[in-house]
């Protein structure tokens, strides 16, 4: 279900303004050359949790903790301006979300949308996290 | 040993997170000059059931109609319904039979 989710939530940020032609990818997908990446790469990862279970125990709705990180290179981007753009934009995306297209489930709300601390990837990129808890419901 | 997982009686309303049945009756005593009970005769049992769900949107009676939950059918002496800004919304509903009462919804 979570990949979904991540699924959605990646094809939704391919639609605004600030990540349009970015990469922007679900971190179960390994397949980008870093060369190929021009130094920026958005990689949404994700993780649930039951929030409500039906009569039988079995939960009919999530809290999915999404992670956005927004990846520049530190040579592409010295000053940091590429990936604090993106994350101020992830920011607002998740704050604005009413919808995702989901198949088999819904979004219910949004319950927070905060940023973490600038993090080193590796030896060049720099990550600038925004993290999102959407809760999501089974359709009926 | 058989254990029950899960809500396995129906009614009330929303998805059931929870149903519960309580039992109790009332009870006369007789003492002797002491002031030891000596006597118990129950004269009168109530039945009670409460449901609590997630509420999915359906339509939601007022106390005093008449409902059925697991196996108690009686009249709803509570019902509320809350709403939280960190919560799915959740609907409660109790019903009440004494004894072999015959029941008569608010009019």
């Amino acid at each position: 279900m979570i990949t979904k989710v991540i699924d959605a939530v990646v094809a939704a940020l391919k639609l605004q303004t600030a990540f349009t032609g970015k990469n922007v990818v679900p971190s179960y997908d390994q397949s980008l050359d870093l060369d190929d990446s021009d130094g920026v790469i958005i990689a949404v990862t994700g993780a649930s949790e039951a929030a409500i279970a039906g009569a039988d125990g079995r939960p009919i709705a999530w809290n999915c903790n999404i992670s956005l990180l927004a990846c520049t290179h530190r040579a592409v981007d010295k000053n940091g301006s590429v990936r604090k753009a993106l994350s101020e934009a992830a920011h607002d995306f998740f704050m604005s979300l009413d919808s995702l297209i989901v198949t088999g489930y819904s979004l219910a709300g949004v319950t927070s949308v905060r940023e973490s601390e600038t993090s080193v990837i590796g030896e060049n990129y720099i990550a600038m996290p925004c993290l999102a808890s959407l809760v999501i419901t089974k359709s009926t | 040993m058989s254990l029950t997982f899960g809500v396995t009686s129906t009614g009330g309303y929303g998805v059931l997170q929870s149903v519960s049945k309580t039992s109790t009756a009332e009870i006369a005593e007789a003492r002797d000059q002491l002031g030891k009970v000596t006597d118990q005769k129950a004269y009168s049992k109530t039945n009670e059931a409460t449901a609590e769900g997630v509420f999915n949107g359906e339509s939601i009676a007022d106390a005093g109609a008449e409902l059925t939950i697991g196996d108690v059918t009686g009249l709803i002496t509570n019902v509320s319904k809350s709403e939280s800004n960190t919560d799915f919304q959740r609907v409660s509903v109790t019903v009440q039979k004494k004894d072999a009462a015959t029941l008569s919804a608010y009019s």
